[in-house]
């Protein structure tokens, strides 16, 4: 149950102008290309984009777990106001990563160490970070494993003997383990069937509301995300297009891409309609396309838009914001 | 309209594996269960259901890709497992599938030409390469790759997902089948192209009263474009009915538990609150009565002792369960 809050003073995490890319034979790939945005304490921020527009990515260089030809050519990741990129390796993981952001991920479940029980997993994390008795750190984590809704007991079990969504909710609880004030949730129920991840997504904003944690939610999941927001950002071939409060992108979008992507979701609990789809596929980020990334899909481009590629703009509300050339001309009318 | 397929009292078990010198009675997963259902000429029959529900099994079964533990399955009035070797062949041509991902159901070292007469050949349509070249350029514009010449010669690795898949359709539509077996054909695809695959069904469903049985786990597609849906539980099916009017308001516990999940891409339609208990592990083991039982909020013991049977309870709408009320 998502509500929309009041937000003040500074932000938790505030990304300005990142622009990461990997190195290939062939080229630079843009998988993240001039990105910013923040995030205040107890919101929950969605990320939605298709396969391929750098979400994860993302997500991978805040926590820094990117793999060794990726370059990050500018920008800060200002985390309680301290710039990330800054920090050594070293300092990172003792302090940031999984102390005060901690990932989630879609396979994250199968990182779990067959040999070892799941019960000492959690145990493991927490005494690898912080100096407490061993006997306090079993206390901690049959509490950790009794918030996520399993039963203490099963602390003895081992990976294979849980469920999919026993085990997600285990590596939920090891994300938790060091209370971290930004939890990232990469395609965290993907895998899972929908009564599952119902069940999960409950849990976890249970959870941000009682420890007051910050969330990331990425997927491409559209109702999931838009769900379980309370403020969205919309990426296309590692840009943001759109980002503004999620209730008001849905109804009133003003990206064509993001109007054209919600035409082509089905809503259950809406009136039967026709679908939509954008003709065409997302570009290529090792080339992309001069002007707006989206402009050889767009039906409203024009002179301007394969030229000069758009900065965001805010509405008259001025807390929503588009990339788009004929933002103020064009009027995109929502099929509900 | 007519039933192009009929099933009754399909069940399909597979054995679990056990030690060489277990005594122990062999142990079966009971996938399919006893399920009964037909198929209308030209509509799009869904089958929903969880992970191990059932639901891709039974449609292999239709197509014949497996055996049957016991059961009948009837394609135009004929028993599917009782044709003779020209029938199959007919069978083989007149049901196609297709499948989840598009990625693998090409072979990525020949064209799509290739790809798609290979079945062309098989079934001796088109008496030479330049007839085979007609029939797949004509199809390839039947399901929007205009103009044809840019595809026909690609290898897969250069189209994306969403044209990968409407080349599969393409190989299926080819050989002219009544009806096709879908299996998740949109959920690997990115959502913005969804909706093209969907479109080039409901063509084909209108211009050519092709036969769909759509099995997906998405529930707000078959909202969309299903006209019928059955709910498989464990290998059986505990509700059926017209598609909008189950979503909208299903009957059986189950079905209402999976539904209210599902959330809505409109931030203000939040999910329903679930009555439901525990996974589905809990409901694996072996007793008499419903299935759903272990884990149904209204259970109670006629539940657990006696299975329910499928009952019409509004016009057209079966469902499973002790407790429903009209």
């Amino acid at each position: 149950m998502v509500k929309r809050i009041m937000l003040t003073g500074d932000p938790l995490l505030k990304i300005s102008d990142l622009k990461m890319y990997y190195g290939t034979e062939r080229g630079w790939v843009k998988a993240v290309d001039g990105l910013s945005l923040d995030i205040y304490k107890n919101e929950c921020v969605g990320i939605v984009g298709e396969s391929g527009c750098g979400k994860s990515s993302l997500a991978l260089t805040i926590i820094r777990t990117l793999p060794s030809n990726s370059k990050i050519f500018s920008g800060k990741i200002l985390f309680e106001g301290e710039d990330l990129l800054n920090l050594s390796e070293e300092d990172f993981r003792k302090r940031i990563r999984w102390k005060k952001i901690s990932i989630v991920f879609q396979g994250a479940m199968n990182a779990l160490n067959p040999m070892i029980t799941v019960g000492e997993q959690i145990m493991e994390t927490i005494l690898a970070h912080e100096d407490v008795t061993k006997k306090e750190a079993q206390e901690r984590t049959e509490r950790l494993l009794k918030l996520v809704g399993i039963d203490p007991k099963r602390a003895k079990s081992y990976p294979f003997e849980f469920s999919g969504g026993m085990k997600q909710r285990a590596v939920i609880a090891m994300a938790l383990a060091l209370k971290p004030n930004l939890l990232i949730a990469d395609e965290m129920t993907t895998a899972l069937d929908v009564i599952v991840q119902a069940q999960i997504i409950n849990l976890v904003s249970d959870l941000m509301k009682s420890l007051s944690m910050s969330s990331i939610i990425i997927s491409h999941d559209i109702p999931l995300v838009f769900n379980n927001s309370h403020k969205v950002f919309v990426m296309y071939a590692g840009k943001i297009v759109e980002c503004g409060p999620t209730e008001e992108v849905y109804h009133a979008p003003m990206h064509p891409y993001t109007f054209f992507l919600l035409d082509s979701v089905p809503d259950i609990r809406g009136k039967r309609r026709s679908l939509g789809f954008i003709e065409g596929a997302p570009p290529n980020l090792l080339n992309p396309p001069s002007g707006c990334r989206f402009n050889p899909r767009c039906p409203f481009a024009i002179g301007i838009c394969r030229k000069e590629e758009p900065e965001l703009k805010s509405s008259p509300s001025s807390v929503h914001y588009a990339a788009c050339h004929r933002v103020n001309e064009l009027e995109l009318k929502r099929r509900v | 309209m007519d039933n192009l397929i009929v099933v009754k009292d399909l069940k399909k078990w597979f054995p679990l594996r056990t030690g060489l010198f277990s005594r122990t009675k062999r142990k079966y997963v009971h996938a399919v269960d006893g399920v009964t259902f037909s198929i209308r000429e030209g509509e799009i029959f869904c089958l929903v259901g969880e992970t191990g529900s059932g639901k891709t099994t039974t449609g292999r079964l239709i197509l014949r890709l497996e055996t049957p533990t016991s059961g009948k399955i009837f394609f135009e009035g004929r028993n599917i497992f009782s044709l003779n070797k020209m029938e199959l062949k007919e069978f083989r041509r007149k049901g196609q599938m297709i499948f989840q991902d598009p990625f693998s159901s090409l072979d990525p070292r020949l064209t799509v030409f290739d790809n798609v007469s290979e079945g062309l050949i098989i079934h001796k349509i088109g008496n030479n390469r330049e007839e085979r070249l007609n029939i797949v350029s004509k199809t390839l514009e039947s399901v929007g790759l205009y103009p044809p010449e840019d595809f026909l010669f690609k290898y897969p690795h250069e189209l994306s997902g969403g044209q990968l898949q409407r080349i599969a359709i393409v190989s299926a539509l080819v050989l002219k089948p009544k009806f096709i077996v879908a299996d998740e054909p949109v959920s690997m695809l990115d959502m913005s192209t969804r909706g093209a695959v969907v479109r080039v069904m409901l063509n084909l469903r209108k211009d050519m009263n092709l036969t769909f049985l759509l099995i997906t786990h998405d529930l707000g597609l078959v909202k969309y474009i299903g006209d019928r849906v059955a709910v498989m539980y464990l290998g059986k099916i505990v509700e059926e009915g017209p598609a909008e009017d189950l979503i909208d308001a299903p009957y059986h516990p189950y079905s209402q538990a999976l539904i209210s999940a599902v959330p809505s891409p409109d931030p203000s339609k939040k999910i329903g609150v679930m009555q439901i208990k525990g996974d589905i592990s809990m409901s694996l083991e072996m007793f008499s009565g419903c299935k759903f039982a272990p884990r149904c909020m209204l259970a109670d013991e006629k539940c657990i002792r006696e299975e329910p049977e499928l009952i019409e309870i509004s016009k057209g709408h079966y469902v499973a369960c002790h407790k429903a009320e009209p």
